[in-house]
């Protein structure tokens, strides 16, 4: 196996290059991140992507595909199940990136508790490239791993407060993005929600000064939209979800003034709303 | 009261944020006492208490990627009169021993030694203006001390007599000293001669302390404390030579020029504390600093804290640090919502206005999950510094309270589990530390611990 094959970080910067070390922090969500808006957790693809499980139960299921940045070579696919037993939260991901020959797999299992005034979980998720052969002997670098967890809380009527560092710790390869601290808080009207965000990026040009996302959702039935607005340098982008019984099908578009435009579609059965 | 109820009531991971907020005091967040060297740890033990009849023992072991794991142990006692503690342990800052116990018709105490007159001008540190007390010196500090070892014998409350013989500071010193209701006499000496008297006063909440070196060289500090109406209001002054050095304490001599004002209560919104201190060493080098700290608690063990500080000039007499302006700001938000306990907190300062040219920043966060007496705690914390700058992130271990100094950028993770073993406690503790300048750290800890009653204690004899 060449070095090349072994260091996935290698192959995301192949595709990165043409979009410029920029791109490390306009995206800060990788595979398991939905046409969701950013709060609440609706679906397992939350606790998968952030740590943070989503208050209802019950089994759900999503499945939904990223074009990142307009560039059709890199497209994410990716299906996610869930399960909610009282408490209790699990989730079980698989998604696929880039071309055969340029891209991943990642394969992540979450784990949490969640209720209505509160939930915690874990995540793991772990990563190879495709064009290795699936060896329980591979040699270090050959795959990655990436553990992080994720916390909310009621903080007060309607209030609710969160923070999420989706890698605590990694471990082998590199991932593609890495992805520090965010913060939450959010605002919940019945219907209407609005939300802010502070993520910490060390590693870049004013590192802890943060970045931040401002959004606000109306989630109603059978149709909900949210609208998202970012920072370094200024961006948006915006969601529409249309609901029919426990399905739904989802849809957003987010852009940046350099990188261009990354679009999300997916369908989902369960989960919240 | 036991260790345990003196421990913050809010119990969750970021208990080490609690701490903060427990122990500082008008605005001030913890930080190592002057003659820590900059960019070192500090370790503080904690002052809780054993019930009478208690004995608590524990033993750990930690290590560090690299080097070899280290062992600590550590035995306490506490009933019939007589309290002691040992410790024990390669490189534990705070090994050593302490036994106490009433003879010769009052009470010896030998071994480790912070004792505090008056406001602490000759023995027992003078207090940071921005600070009512020293954190670490006296009877009612929060953390145990050490300024010396050696011997004191104390005898009686309002009317009484102290002495101590100890090594302080490099030096053997000799001190008595008189109380008669609020006033006290005392002297201190040292073997070359040095004597240093001091005339303390204390009515209430209002203390004052005039002392003297052997070259006639002064200072004296007075502090008064005032309700005005739903209010607490502060005034600490401080005044004297510049060449006056504590004989107990000499780093510890704070500035020769001081003025403090505070001021506490309520207001519609929140518990507001404020501070205002000026300050000067020497001519050419003076600070001043302003706090401003609002408490919010709600239902439900929910509190949220919002602060703001601004900083002139020196905090040392010779500042290793770098001075000048700062200012800065921190909010912080806890709560606890059955077996889970969230905190989060943002603190940033900067060498311009609002917070511009970040001098230090750290956003942390805290959880803990409990079960039983079992619990799960991961707290996370994303820093960075600029050049020449400390920040110090308080960790609290199962014995002690360690200000880790961190310098640069990076994130820090500490995951802690907390089972009953054995008939004690068991708290395994994995911390990860990743710096930009360099690779990865990890340090682990195991501690088991047991408090108990003794033999005598339970036959109540």
């Amino acid at each position: 196996m060449t070095s090349a094959r072994s260091a996935m970080v290698l192959r995301l910067a192949c595709v990165m290059a043409a979009l410029g070390p920029i791109a490390w922090r306009a995206a800060h969500a990788q595979e398991f991140a939905g046409p969701q808006p950013a709060w609440p957790p609706l679906s397992s693809a939350s606790l998968l992507e952030h740590g943070l499980p989503h208050a209802a139960g019950g089994l759900d299921a999503s499945a939904f595909t990223t074009r990142w940045y307009g560039l059709p070579e890199l497209v994410t696919r990716t299906v996610a199940l869930g399960a909610g037993w009282r408490a209790l939260r699990l989730g079980l991901g698989v998604s696929q990136t880039g071309e055969p020959d340029l891209g991943w797999t990642a394969l992540a299992l979450g784990a949490g508790a969640a209720g209505r005034s509160g939930g915690a979980g874990v995540r793991v998720v772990a990563r190879r490239d495709r064009v290795s052969d699936f060896r329980f002997d591979a040699p270090p670098g050959a795959a990655g791993v990436e553990v992080g967890a994720g916390v909310w809380l009621e903080a007060g009527e309607g209030v609710r407060l969160w923070a999420s560092a989706p890698q605590l710790e990694t471990v082998g390869a590199a991932p593609p993005l890495r992805r520090s601290l965010a913060v939450g808080g959010a605002l919940e009207l019945g219907e209407l929600r609005a939300w802010l965000i502070r993520r910490a990026v060390p590693g870049v040009e004013r590192g802890l000064r943060g970045e931040h996302v401002a959004g606000a959702a109306i989630m109603g039935a059978p149709l909900g939209a949210w609208l998202e607005v970012e920072d370094q340098p200024l961006r948006g982008g915006f969601g529409v979800v249309a609901r029919l019984a426990a399905w739904s099908v989802s849809g957003s578009v987010s852009s940046h003034p350099v990188l261009g435009e990354t679009f999300r579609a997916g369908i989902a059965a369960g989960g919240g709303r | 009261m036991t260790g345990r109820d003196v421990r913050p009531r809010c119990w969750f991971a970021v208990a080490a944020l609690v701490v903060l907020i427990a122990a500082r005091s008008a605005a001030q967040s913890l930080e190592p006492p002057p003659e820590v060297p900059d960019g070192e740890d500090y370790t503080a033990d904690p002052a809780d208490s054993l019930g009478e009849g208690q004995v608590e023992l524990g033993v750990a072991a930690s290590g560090r990627e690299g080097s070899a794991p280290s062992r600590r142990r550590r035995v306490r006692y506490e009933g019939d009169g007589v309290s002691a503690s040992v410790r024990d342990g390669s490189g534990d800052p705070l090994a050593g021993g302490v036994i106490e116990g009433r003879a010769a018709a009052g009470v010896i105490r030998y071994g480790r030694l912070a004792p505090r007159w008056g406001r602490g001008l000759v023995l027992g540190s003078a207090a940071e203006p921005w600070r009512a007390m020293p954190l670490d010196r006296g009877a009612r500090a929060a953390f145990r001390g050490r300024s010396g070892e050696g011997v004191s014998w104390s005898r009686g409350a309002e009317r009484g007599l102290e002495a101590l013989y100890g090594r302080f500071t490099r030096r053997d010193l000799f001190g008595v000293r008189a109380r008669e209701r609020a006033i006290a006499l005392g002297v201190l000496a040292d073997r070359r001669g040095a004597i240093q008297p001091s005339l303390a006063l204390a009515v209430g909440r209002t203390e004052g302390e005039l002392a003297f070196d052997e070259r006639g060289r002064w200072r004296a500090e007075g502090t008064l404390e005032r309700p005005l109406g739903d209010w607490v209001s502060a005034t600490r002054v401080r005044a004297g030579a510049e060449g006056f050095k504590s004989l107990g304490e000499p780093i510890r001599s704070g500035p020769a020029r001081a003025l403090t004002l505070g001021l506490a209560g309520n207001t519609p919104i929140g518990n507001l504390d404020a501070l205002a201190a000026l300050w000067r060493f020497q001519p050419g080098v003076a600070g001043a600093r302003l706090g401003l700290e609002l408490k919010r608690a709600f239902a439900g063990d929910r509190v949220l804290v919002i602060g703001f500080g601004e900083q002139h000039g020196a905090r040392r007499p010779a500042p290793a640090r770098p001075g000048g302006f700062r200012q800065g700001g921190w909010v912080e938000w806890r709560g606890v919502s059955g077996p889970l306990g969230v905190g989060l907190r943002h603190e940033t300062w900067g060498r311009r206005a609002w917070g511009r040219g970040l001098t230090r920043s750290v956003t942390g966060v805290g959880l803990e999950v409990r079960a039983g007496v079992a619990s799960l705690r991961l707290a996370h914390s994303v820093y960075r510094s600029s050049s020449g700058e400390t920040l110090y992130l308080p960790e609290v271990l199962s014995d002690r309270l360690v200000l880790r100094a961190l310098t640069g950028e990076g994130e820090r993770t500490r995951l802690e589990a907390r089972l009953p073993v054995a008939g004690g406690r068991v708290r395994a503790a994995l911390d990860l530390t990743h710096a930009a300048a360099r690779s990865g750290r990890t340090q682990w800890t195991l501690d088991w611990s047991r408090r108990a009653r003794s033999t005598r204690a339970r036959g109540g004899g």
